[in-house]
């Protein structure tokens, strides 16, 4: 019988937050979801990579973008650490995009990307690009590694309605903090194009790596 | 074969932390995950916020807000709400009673009489029956000190920036606060219903390219001190970006009113642009030890204030007998400059003492020094063991700072003494080593006083 859920391993997932004007963030999702702001009329921008070795998506790297929203907080419910929504998903083969598409519905570029990792001592950046035309180069840093296990509530909207997956993501190795060591640069691209790019921050408030991990999806939950 | 795979151990009810510490499962949620809730019910979110409270209270959270049995001298006495035990005798470097004057003889007895002159209450607005004689004395007095036009009272602190940002400022209007503004700043942005933005802490390349996308009416919001780390603005790069942009500057020195520039009168005072900046907040809480707060600027910019400052006039006027205590304050201030020079020679000796120690204090340079523990996990067992060590310090952890920015944000004061001073960074230097958290060495503070 087929695992319902699905799983993704990754040897790096790098996933960092950055502020962005809340007008752009509400033009990009569902009437259903509110941003969640850091600060008046500024919401959450995440920007995550992986680079997957194994898994229901075969190997491949993937970036997300995404918009911090308010979790689905229910009594007796575990708490997710957050949710978000991704607005738009690149992954550098087919097979990952069509099982993002079909299996989870999430929104896809639909061409390959290229994701080149860099990891140095303490350091991880990450260049994505199309056919040398670059999305975004994205760094973040190290705090104090440890293994972890993260729920995320991952909402998901398409013609044939609103989810909710509960995302699951553990790993032998998880560095979070808040330090403002990291950069980002978004260039102009099909990707970025709801973005108001010189009104986002260039760098992130927090930086999340995880190292050695899987990604668990759960079955879509309609909302 | 993904059955082979090593999956890290799920988490149980304990969680272990960096130290192989065991740690109730309440820390690793905060106030964060109760913002928002579902479903319809706007008491939605009381429940599972009551489930992590009870978990989280006894795991550190009853350290805040613990009931002082006297005034908020150098020394106090707290009552543990987990066990009913009182701490008698705790040195105090909680309270921002920056030159101890709450407590004065001088200023009870002023209080005393004007509670019989008065009674209790202002029992008005103060643009209706709430204004006293006693005000217009305050803001006499302290217009004259700031060297401003005019000064209006408002009865909190927070209420000055609330009322003043959200008097002047226009939906279409810009404002552009520091990312550590306070949240009466950025409360009074919301508020005015200008838009709002957020530059770099004291980057003024990131404020100059905030302002220069922006056509119309600015205002930019500073504080003289940041009261979480302690440092200060950079006032003169500040006002030459915002003179280029034509942008107004509001400065709130609620933690430096008292305490910087030749007289007193705060950092903008101590960088020589009082005239270049337009507005300046201040707050009776801190330097005075009393409550209220104040904006001091020109007469046209006090009296249309004083007309649209809807957080002040909707409320009741500042108690007369707080004033009386404030105008007190105010004559002890000016009488003993000695206060300032004490509280700058136990900031140096405080500051000197943790640093040689190795405790981590960050860019600090004034009586607001925040002790960095940087351990979100373990800062309330922390403050537990300084509390049973003989210290009263308030935890500040994530949201009110960045994640693993944790501290204690120690408060100096012109009436602690150096025996109390030494005896404080020994027990938290003490405890910190303890905790692996500052390094052990054989000499770290060394009695200089006997």
């Amino acid at each position: 019988m087929p695992e319902d859920r699905g799983h993704y391993y990754f040897h790096n997932g790098l996933s960092c937050l950055y502020e962005m004007p809340t007008s752009d963030a509400r033009r990009l999702l569902p009437p259903h979801l509110q941003p969640l702001e850091i600060q008046h009329e500024r919401s959450i921008l995440s920007v995550t990579a992986f680079d997957f070795y194994e898994g229901d998506g075969g190997i491949y790297q993937e970036l997300v973008l995404s918009i911090l929203v308010p979790p689905l907080v229910k009594p007796g419910d575990a708490l997710p650490k957050a949710a978000l929504y991704p607005f738009i998903v690149a992954t550098s083969t087919e097979f990952g995009r069509k099982e993002g598409i079909q299996r989870w519905r999430l929104p896809h570029l639909m061409r390959d990307i290229d994701v080149d990792f860099t990891e140095r001592e303490g350091e991880i950046s990450v260049l994505a690009s199309t056919n040398g035309d670059p999305i975004c180069e994205m760094s973040g840093t190290s705090h104090q590694f440890e293994p972890a296990e993260l729920l995320f509530h991952a909402f998901m909207t398409d013609s044939t309605g609103n989810y909710k997956s509960n995302l699951t993501m553990r790993g032998g190795g998880y560095s979070e903090h808040e330090f403002e060591r990291g950069s980002l640069t978004l260039y102009e691209h099909e990707m970025t194009a709801g973005l108001t790019l010189d009104e986002i921050a260039d760098y992130p408030f927090r930086e999340q790596w995880m190292k050695g991990g899987v990604e668990i999806f759960s079955p879509l939950e309609s909302v | 074969m993904r059955d082979n795979k090593k999956e890290p151990t799920p988490k149980a009810r304990m969680f272990t932390d960096q130290m192989g510490k065991q740690l109730p499962l309440a820390m690793q949620y905060d106030y964060t995950n109760f913002y928002f809730g579902s479903g319809n019910d706007a008491f939605g979110m009381l429940d599972p916020f009551d489930d992590w409270y009870r978990d989280s209270k006894p795991a550190g959270y009853y350290l805040y807000g613990l009931p002082m049995q006297g005034a908020p001298d150098t020394s106090v006495d707290i009552r543990n709400t987990q066990t009913d035990e009182i701490h008698t005798g705790l040195l105090n470097f909680a309270s921002y009673n920056y030159l101890g004057l709450s407590y004065r003889p001088e200023v009870k007895e002023a209080v005393v009489e004007a509670a019989h002159r008065y009674g209790n209450g202002a029992s008005g607005s103060p643009i209706l029956s709430g204004a006293l004689e006693v005000h217009y004395e305050l803001a006499d007095r302290l217009a004259a000190f700031k060297g401003k036009e005019a000064v209006l009272l408002f009865p909190t602190g927070y209420s000055v920036n609330v009322g003043v940002i959200a008097g002047l400022m226009r939906s279409g209007d810009l404002v552009v606060a520091d990312q550590y503004a306070h949240a009466s700043l950025v409360d009074g942005m919301i508020l005015s219903k200008a838009t709002s933005r957020f530059f770099r802490h004291n980057k003024v390349e990131d404020l100059e390219r905030k302002l220069k996308r922006f056509d119309g009416k600015k205002l930019v919001l500073i504080e003289g001190v940041y009261s979480m780390d302690g440092d200060v603005a950079v006032v003169p790069e500040i006002v030459e970006v915002c003179q280029r942009h034509g942008a107004r500057i509001l400065i709130d020195e609620a933690h430096s009113t008292f305490i910087y520039g030749e007289t007193g009168r705060g950092v903008a005072e101590h960088f020589g642009y009082e005239d270049e900046i337009d507005i300046h907040v201040g707050t009776f809480s801190k330097s005075l030890g009393g409550q209220g707060g104040f904006v001091a600027g020109s007469r046209k910019l006090i009296n249309y204030l004083r007309g649209f400052s809807r957080s002040r006039f909707f409320s009741c006027g500042l108690s007369p007998v707080v004033s009386a205590g404030l105008l007190k304050a105010l004559d002890l201030f000016e009488a003993e400059p000695e206060l300032r020079t004490r509280l700058w020679d136990n900031v140096d000796f405080m500051q000197k003492k943790l640093r040689d120690a190795g405790v981590s204090v960050g860019d600090s340079e004034c009586q607001v020094i925040p002790i960095m523990v940087q351990d979100d996990a373990r800062i309330f067992e922390i403050g537990e063991a300084l509390m049973y060590e003989g210290i009263y310090l308030n935890p500040v952890k994530y949201p009110a700072v960045p994640k693993h920015k944790s501290r204690f944000r120690m408060s100096i004061s012109a009436a602690h003494s150096k025996k109390q001073l030494e005896e404080g960074a020994r027990i938290i230097t003490s405890v910190l080593q303890r905790y692996g958290i500052c390094p052990k060495t054989e000499d770290t503070i060394t009695s200089t006083t006997g």
